[in-house]
């Protein structure tokens, strides 16, 4: 099948659509820095021996 | 899934000495003044056209240092060997609890127009207003001998635009 005849059978998606899988990928997002908070602390401490401060998100 | 990353290429051109994470695609370092570094590809589902992953990048004990270009340049080291072994999409979400969200667009943009091989790829930055009014940006990055770039530029374009259209 080609790329166009792939296109063109494509479903068109909706904006509800869209919508949620922008918040699964965020709401993903934030629980998975959940976690990396965590581990990231425990490492910081195993390697400097003093509770680290802030966690900040790029 | 995720092609494994070599350590070995990355510390290659990283300033700072790069370790991995406990899980495939994890990466951490620190900087000279004890900033601890999370970069991570976390893999993703808001582009249903091939296979995508989200960069997640974090810090504990943060020291504003704008002259510490090895910063950026550890973390341009880690995402270039990602597109080194992987042909995927990858995804920038901003973070937007502190309403900053538009600063680390900018700064992610400026690293990347800095990367040595940026003309390799394609990058695409839009905003999008959550059901909660938040304005997040969000950044799509690809090879561009990845052969579903058209379609994954068409699809989060058109998803971009969706996003965009106000309630009838």
């Amino acid at each position: 099948m080609s790329t166009h005849q792939f296109q063109a059978m494509k479903r068109v998606a909706t904006k509800e659509e869209v919508m949620k899988r922008f918040q699964a990928s965020r709401n993903k997002k934030r629980a998975y820095l959940v976690k990396l908070e965590e581990d990231m602390r425990k490492e910081y401490k195993a390697r400097m021996g003093v509770e680290a401060k802030d966690f900040f998100v790029l | 899934m995720m092609n494994t990353l070599s350590l070995e290429r990355i510390n290659r051109s990283a300033p700072y000495a790069v370790t991995e994470g406990d899980t495939v695609g994890t990466f951490r370092f620190f900087t000279k003044k004890g900033v601890h570094y999370a970069v991570d590809f976390v893999p993703d589902d808001l582009i249903e056209t091939g296979e995508s992953f989200q960069l997640i990048i974090a810090n504990l004990n943060n020291v504003k240092s704008p002259r510490d270009t090895k910063v950026r340049d550890s973390i341009l080291a880690i995402v270039d060997e990602f597109f080194n072994k992987n042909q995927s999409t990858l995804l920038y979400l901003c973070e937007t609890g502190d309403g900053k969200q538009g600063i680390r667009s900018r700064l992610f943009e400026y690293w990347f127009e800095t990367y040595r091989y940026k003309a390799l790829f394609t990058m695409l930055t839009s905003s999008i207003v959550d059901e909660e009014g938040v304005v997040n940006f969000a950044t799509l990055i690809l090879r561009n001998d990845n052969p579903l770039l058209a379609e994954v530029v068409a699809e989060f374009s058109e998803s971009v635009q969706l996003l965009s259209q106000k309630p009838e």
